[in-house]
């Protein structure tokens, strides 16, 4: 009977991580139906799939999908906070909830691996951002892991943020700039870069709706 | 014209000078000193009466040059010079008295004094220093390495969860 119960609070967790790393994916049509694929696949088959030892490949896998098919680190986010409020009673469980939180986290350390940063100040608001995800993983999941898996993590956090400090020595600065009249796009990208082609970057960073009316208040990059 | 390499055929180190330069443009030297040497830190050791001086890589070569331009074409040369001064850009510092080692440098500070008195004549203060090589470039591929590790990392989760899986299918088979 205890046997059941275990086994239905792992696959319950499961069931919710699953349900997390799907949010922001359409539902329907050609994106992600190779990650609906695989996740109807895991869920029609769990209890095989934990008979065979595999549940994890499979799992990993899942999550794989989910960040081919667009999964943010927003969405990522979402599934360890799914975690972090699940408790669970036995070890099947708690394995469950451990392996989510893990995978979420690489899942955004591979995502942010990939990702290109325009200035420095995005770079610093990553790592904050991250620095915040490590240190809950530490707190939430450190009781539960094993020495290995401890080193592992600790080690993937490390080179994430070697990774974002050597990303970010090689970037420009945002600057904050009040101009004192209202001027287009393209004159402002000549005054501030010596090149009328950068305007682009400027609409970009300042969200500009009309490039012929900018804000007097902008953001430029220091190069 | 003789020049003053000519003045005695003995001063063999009269032959070697060279007209020196800054970046292709030419200047006559008044005075110039080179300063380099090693960057040491001395340890000295509480009940002991030797020190050791651990040397830690050489000081940069820094050259304090006070030249001038002079004759009928002085502000020619003048106006060349100070072009190559105030650019953002290193150049090959050559020096009369070791021209076989022209040195690629970086003048740091420099002041030009022309006086009334003294037609067709300027002097220059210059102090230069060596340019050298980009230090601490970042090689690695960190984006590569961090994909790697979190390959790696997922690894290590997979296993918890599949290991856990038969831990618990060992239970049940074990346990009844």
């Amino acid at each position: 009977m205890i046997f059941r119960k275990e086994l239905k609070e792992a696959l319950a967790i499961i069931d919710n991580m699953l349900v997390a790393v799907q949010k922001g994916i359409p539902a329907r049509g050609t994106t992600g139906v190779e990650m609906r694929r695989v996740i109807g696949n895991f869920q029609a088959n769990e209890v095989e799939l934990v008979e065979s030892f595999t549940i994890g490949t499979e799992l990993f896998n899942c999550f794989e999908q989910a960040r081919i098919a667009g999964a943010t680190l927003d969405t990522m986010d979402g599934v360890r906070e799914a975690m972090i409020a699940e408790q669970p009673l036995f070890d099947f469980g708690k394995a469950a909830k451990l392996s989510g939180m893990l995978f979420s986290f690489v899942e955004q350390c591979t995502l942010i691996s990939k990702m290109v940063f325009i200035s420095r100040t995005d770079v610093e608001a990553m790592m904050i951002r991250m620095n915040k995800v490590i240190d809950a993983l530490k707190l939430e999941v450190s009781e539960l892991m094993d020495g290995m898996d401890y080193q592992a993590m600790t080690k993937l956090a490390a080179i994430l943020v070697q990774h974002l400090a050597v990303t970010e020595r090689k970037l420009p600065q945002i600057v904050n700039y009040t101009m004192p009249k209202v001027r287009s796009a393209l004159s402002l990208s000549n005054y501030f870069y010596g090149d009328g082609g950068r305007f682009v970057e400027l609409i970009d960073e300042n969200k500009i709706i009309n490039p012929v009316f900018f804000t007097r208040d902008i953001r430029v990059l220091s190069e | 014209m003789g020049t003053i390499q000519d003045a005695n055929p003995l001063a063999t180190w009269r032959k070697r000078l060279r007209p020196a330069s800054f970046a292709g443009a030419t200047f006559h030297v008044e005075q110039q000193s080179r300063s380099s040497g090693m960057r040491v830190v001395v340890h000295e050791y509480p009940k002991r009466n030797l020190p050791y001086a651990e040397i830690m890589g050489r000081h940069a070569i820094r050259y304090q040059v006070t030249g001038y331009c002079i004759g009928p074409n002085y502000h020619l040369e003048k106006e060349q010079l100070l072009n190559v001064l105030e650019r953002s850009e290193a150049g090959t510092l050559v020096d009369p008295y070791l021209p076989t080692k022209p040195l690629q440098c970086v003048c740091e500070r420099f002041s030009v004094t022309e006086h009334r008195e003294r037609g067709g004549y300027c002097s220059f203060e210059m102090s230069f220093v060596e340019l050298g090589v980009v230090g601490n470039t970042p090689t690695q591929n960190t984006g590569l390495a961090l994909s790697n590790q979190a390959g790696a990392t997922g690894a290590a989760g997979v296993s918890t969860l599949n290991n856990a899986a038969q831990r618990f299918v060992s239970g049940i088979t074990f346990g009844g």
